[in-house]
């Protein structure tokens, strides 16, 4: 990593990526056309270009990704209000929240399509929270003499409308000890935690609904055909790319943080640890690598093993899968919150090695994948530091 | 990529405007190199200058004194933030840059705060050290003889404790020492140190006024050297890392050149430290936040993109940097990309300019602090016409990269090291 460890610049809550597919010179369109007149004689009956087919498979998968996350958030959106009727129990709210967390580790590689257009990742997830923004902020909305309404988080800054406020609130013992007051504070605090899950069902609900567009999917759905123009980046492209910055921001941001690896002294800090409240952090990486895993290996569709065959690149498939089930693996061996592991030494090399293992994993996505798909990568919020 | 060859004209006084050789790979990467000797240089220039006013307000604190050093610190940011196109692809300056402009900073470490304003990274040990007030520090089993404040100490403190907060040195200490918190939050105002706080004896504001010009004076003189051991990195025909990068294949060195200029308009300027700062209202993201300069420091940033792009470079003298450039390469083989590159910048940096306009203005002036304030939509506007066309330069300096036959943007050390 860059020193200037003395800046905590990097950070994952940027999610400004893009790849274009690189076919300009001209022996690739001498290729393209050898290819596109060898397939159509193998394949007559199916004129699908095997991009498009798994594109169209991958779009599918996150329209039900989507949709779970919606019906997790819903039942979120019920549960703090049972809770606020009668706080006594916070452990039912609790065990939703975390369901929906994970529904939301499934899909927050996705950093295309309609969730860049208001920047509802960030009002889903806001992270890292170095210097604990979202206590402050949370603390200044339940100061207001005013009451707290769908109107209220419009306005105010995105660290309040989603998950990482919701976790605050239900986790973290400074506000979670409140409920039982019976004091105007705590029906406040009750108020904005019905308030902000339902707002998180607002924002679920758009992304899913832009994405089951008609308009947007044939309009995305084409690009994957048309391969790279002037304009646009197209849809296969996108998908390696973020399946890529994903991983990318696991090992240098969800691990590396914690872990120091960020800073010059190399000392952890638990703090930096993603979902740190509610020991989350780990069950977070473990969602990401399975959701990478359904897109090389989905058993119902076009997957990304069958379109690197086509490409003539079995075995990569092998590999990557196998460098995930690797991770995965080493993964299961930490029996601690990450946010606790990375201050216990006996947990260092377990850790290292996961952290290592990821970076393999990155490797063969961007040198392996991405040229075997004749897909060049570009900047992503990765770089800068 | 086999550049044209670049006709030899005996002893180069035939070089004229009319007479012009074919621009080269080799030509660029000589220019980029004289660019980034310039910019230190200027860097240095205006931190000696900045120095000399430090002194005197050490000398003789006054309101006159105090503000003379806040207008050299202001100018010594002008070559420094087009220097920072530099930093990403070329490790040399990005493992040295932290040193000299890392942020956000937990300041409680420098020196004393508002403790009701005052909000600092968690798991920071170090956040509330005040150097300025104490002349040692326990830390965990060791206990830090601070009695004697100099460059080498302050250099020594940088991330002490493990944390990334924790910054001793560099340009935003200097202006949290000339400056002061900014208490204003959101509103109107930057920081209001007064000048009594370096007043040596009676009159001392804050106590430990003699320390604190230590301070002051032992971050300045680090900034100097650090800034000479960079100018000497780029001096022509030396032994140095500019030597290193001009002996390798000049696709190596645009390679770096281009990284670095998208890098710096992407994940840095557009995300790190504009689009945090907007979407989460949050003060403590905004990059110049004691002198609220934040609009300058991302202006001049963005100027060092368009320096790289087009070969030029306005020093601090007026005088003119000028040589091969990328833009010509490109014009040399797309014209009709070069167009399009053009027409973007153009917009880019109208957009930049805009938010300095506005920050600037006679009347109804709103800096970057005020303009990220939650409801203020006309502010967040400017700002995210900014990042929106930082984003669109970056997808041209893709496209160029392509077209020069840049392979894979990211230079080896980009992901170097676990």
């Amino acid at each position: 990593m860059r020193y200037p460890g003395a800046t905590y610049r990097s950070s994952a809550t940027k999610y400004l990526t893009s790849a274009t597919k690189y076919r300009s010179s001209a022996n690739n369109i001498v290729h393209g056309l050898v290819l596109v007149i060898t397939l159509a004689v193998v394949s007559a009956c199916d004129s699908t270009p095997p991009e498009a087919k798994w594109v169209a498979a991958v779009s599918k998968r996150i329209g039900s990704d989507y949709q779970a996350l919606l019906k997790e958030s819903e039942t979120l959106a019920s549960s703090t209000a049972t809770f606020c009727e009668q706080p006594v129990d916070l452990s039912p709210a609790r065990t939703q929240w975390l369901r929906t967390m994970d529904a939301w580790q499934q899909v927050q590689w996705v950093r295309f399509g309609p969730i860049l257009e208001n920047n509802d990742d960030w009002k889903i997830q806001f992270w890292p929270d170095k210097k604990n923004i979202v206590a402050r902020k949370v603390g200044q909305l339940l100061e207001r003499e005013q009451a707290i309404d769908a109107a209220t988080l419009d306005k105010a800054s995105v660290v309040v409308q989603g998950l990482t406020a919701l976790e605050l609130l239900l986790f973290d013992d400074n506000f979670s000890q409140r409920y039982g007051e019976n004091t105007p504070q705590a029906e406040k605090q009750c108020q904005l935690l019905r308030v902000t899950s339902e707002y998180l069902v607002t924002t679920v609900n758009r992304i899913s609904e832009g994405w089951q567009d008609d308009d947007f999917q044939s309009r995305w759905l084409a690009t994957a055909t048309t391969g790279s123009d002037s304009t646009q980046v197209d849809a296969e492209s996108q998908i390696v790319a973020a399946m890529l910055s994903q991983m990318e921001k696991v090992k240098l941001d969800k691990l590396g943080g914690p872990l120091g690896y960020k800073n010059r002294n190399r000392q952890p800090n638990g703090y930096f640890a993603e979902s740190w409240r509610s020991h989350s952090s780990l069950a977070n990486i473990q969602a990401n690598l399975l959701a990478l895993a359904r897109v090389i290996d989905a058993q119902d569709g076009y997957d990304l093993r069958r379109l690197l065959a086509h490409h003539g690149a079995a075995p990569l498939a092998d590999q990557i899968q196998a460098q995930v089930n690797k991770c995965l693996s080493l993964l299961s061996d930490i029996d601690k919150p990450l946010s606790e592991a990375v201050m216990d030494s006996a947990y260092k090399p377990r850790l290292d090695a996961l952290h290592q293992a990821v970076g393999e994993l990155n490797s063969l996505l961007k040198s392996g994948l991405a040229p075997a798909l004749q897909i060049k990568l570009g900047f992503n919020s990765n770089d800068g530091d | 990529m086999k550049p044209v060859a670049r006709l030899v004209l005996a002893g180069g006084l035939l070089a004229s405007a009319t007479l012009q050789a074919a621009v080269t790979e080799q030509g660029v990467v000589k220019n980029y190199g004289d660019i980034a000797y310039a910019v230190f240089s200027d860097s240095l220039i205006t931190a000696q200058f900045l120095q000399v006013k430090v002194d005197a307000l050490v000398e003789a604190p006054s309101q006159a004194t105090l503000d003379a050093a806040r207008s050299a610190w202001k100018q010594a940011r002008v070559p420094y933030q087009q220097s920072e196109v530099f930093r990403f692809g070329n490790g040399i300056v990005d493992d040295w840059e932290g040193q000299l402009n890392a942020w956000p900073l937990d300041e409680g470490l420098i020196d004393y705060v508002a403790a009701s304003n005052y909000h600092h990274e968690m798991g920071n040990v170090g956040a509330n050290a005040n150097i300025i007030a104490n002349t040692s520090l326990k830390l965990g089993g060791t206990t830090l003889d601070l009695s004697t404040i100099t460059p080498d100490l302050l250099a020594s403190l940088n991330e002490l404790g493990g944390s990334e907060a924790n910054v001793a040195t560099g340009y935003h200490a200097i202006e949290f020492l000339l400056w002061g918190q900014d208490l204003n939050g959101t509103k109107a105002g930057a920081g209001q140190r007064a000048y009594t706080d370096y007043i040596q004896g009676d009159g001392c504001t804050h106590g430990n006024c003699d320390r604190r010009a230590q301070y002051l004076k032992a971050a300045t003189e680090l900034l100097i050297n650090d800034l000479k051991t960079m100018q000497a990195q780029w001096a022509p025909g030396q032994q140095n890392y500019r030597a290193e990068l001009e002996s390798q294949k000049s696709e190596a060195a645009l390679t770096k050149a281009l990284f670095g200029m998208g890098s710096l308009a992407l994940g840095e300027l557009a995300g790190e430290r504009m689009k945090v700062a907007l979407e989460a209202n949050s003060t403590e993201d905004e990059h110049d936040c004691f002198s609220d300069n934040t609009h300058f420091s991302h202006y001049y940033d963005a100027k060092g993109i368009e320096n790289i792009y087009y070969g030029t470079y306005q020093r601090v003298d007026g005088s003119v940097i000028k040589g091969d450039s990328i833009a010509m390469l490109v014009k040399a083989k797309d014209p009709a990309l070069a167009k399009a590159t053009d027409k973007q910048f153009k917009q880019t940096m109208a957009s930049m300019q805009a938010l300095v306009d506005k920050a600037e203005a006679q009347q109804n002036a709103q800096k970057f602090d005020q303009m990220i304030a939650e409801g203020n939509e006309a502010g967040a506007k400017l700002i995210q016409d900014a990042i929106t066309g930082l984003v669109a330069l970056t997808r041209k300096i893709e496209k160029v990269a392509v077209e020069l036959g840049v392979e894979n943007l990211s230079p080896e050390t980009a992901d170097h090291e676990f």
